[in-house]
């Protein structure tokens, strides 16, 4: 069920892939190659900006995700870029200190999470 | 990197990297990129960090023939130039070329053709110092055309008795 994302966890995230500090954002590579993929022409950090962009948007709303592995709060949402759909999912670690971002391809359940 | 990866194994892979089309709307080309990665060995799931993903992201820059931040950096010194009037020239934002220069964002393949040109000296600084700046851009375009006026008065044959209207019927 899509709820609104807490502010916090959408401030700290965005703070943290806004500095493209190398050294607190982490990529799965399959969301990297999906996105490559999707939009041959970006640049791959421009998946990092897609992701701040969507993630200021207002109402951004999501879910939460409790199966992945790594430790952290993790929420999954859908967002838009270029007129796409494109699912979603992020991870803030526990210590709040990095990202990573599992997903970033069509949605697979059609628009819905 | 902390937390998350901390059991994660360090390896190298060979990561796709996608050569669009000049439209930038579908893949040309696809060449592969050594890079090192980051294994969960729970689920084998592979991670980039940054250094990878921005070794990938030159690694597509140069196979697109657009110019590093660092040779966009070493051009306007070169030319001895702010930010803000080099921006100027350009006729772009004072953020933008800055974001060229610190890989925040990529020119894109028309800008970056001018940035070539100019960098290679076959479009000259004083040229794009004009075309910037409209006043003086008007001046050789109106001499031109004076000269073009005088041109067509001075080379106007006479009327010869032939090219006198003809007046058919009656």
């Amino acid at each position: 069920m899509s709820q609104p994302i807490p502010e916090d966890w959408l401030k700290a995230v965005c703070s943290i892939l806004a500095t493209r500090d190398y050294q607190k954002i982490i990529i799965r590579l399959r969301a990297r190659n999906d996105f490559q993929a999707l939009f041959p022409g970006a640049m791959d950090f421009e998946l990092v900006d897609a992701f701040v962009q969507a993630l200021q948007a207002p109402g951004i709303s999501g879910s939460l995700v409790e199966s992945m592995s790594e430790p952290g709060i993790v929420y999954e949402f859908i967002f838009v870029r270029e007129n796409l759909p494109i699912y979603g999912k992020i991870n803030l670690s526990s210590e709040g200190t990095v990202v990573i971002i599992y997903s970033a391809h069509r949605p697979l359940k059609g628009n819905q999470l | 990197m902390s937390d998350p990866s901390e059991n994660w194994e360090k390896i190298e892979i060979a990561a796709p990297v996608y050569i669009p089309t000049l439209d930038g709307k579908a893949i040309a080309e696809t060449v592969e990129v050594k890079v090192e990665a980051y294994r969960n060995p729970a689920d084998g799931e592979i991670y980039l960090d940054g250094h990878a993903l921005k070794k990938l992201e030159d690694a597509k820059a140069r196979y697109m023939g657009l110019l590093t931040p660092e040779e966009i950096l070493d051009l306007r010194e070169r030319l001895d130039m702010t930010q803000e009037k080099i921006s100027e020239l350009f006729q772009i934002g004072k953020k933008t070329w800055s974001r060229w220069e610190n890989g925040r964002e990529r020119p894109s393949r028309s800008l970056n053709l001018l940035l070539h040109a100019l960098n290679d000296g076959k479009v000259d600084i004083n040229y794009l110092t004009l075309m910037a700046n409209p006043a003086l851009r008007r001046q050789p375009i109106e001499a031109h055309r004076e000269g073009q006026v005088r041109r067509t008065f001075a080379f106007r044959p006479e009327k010869q008795a032939h090219e006198e209207p003809i007046v058919r019927g009656g």
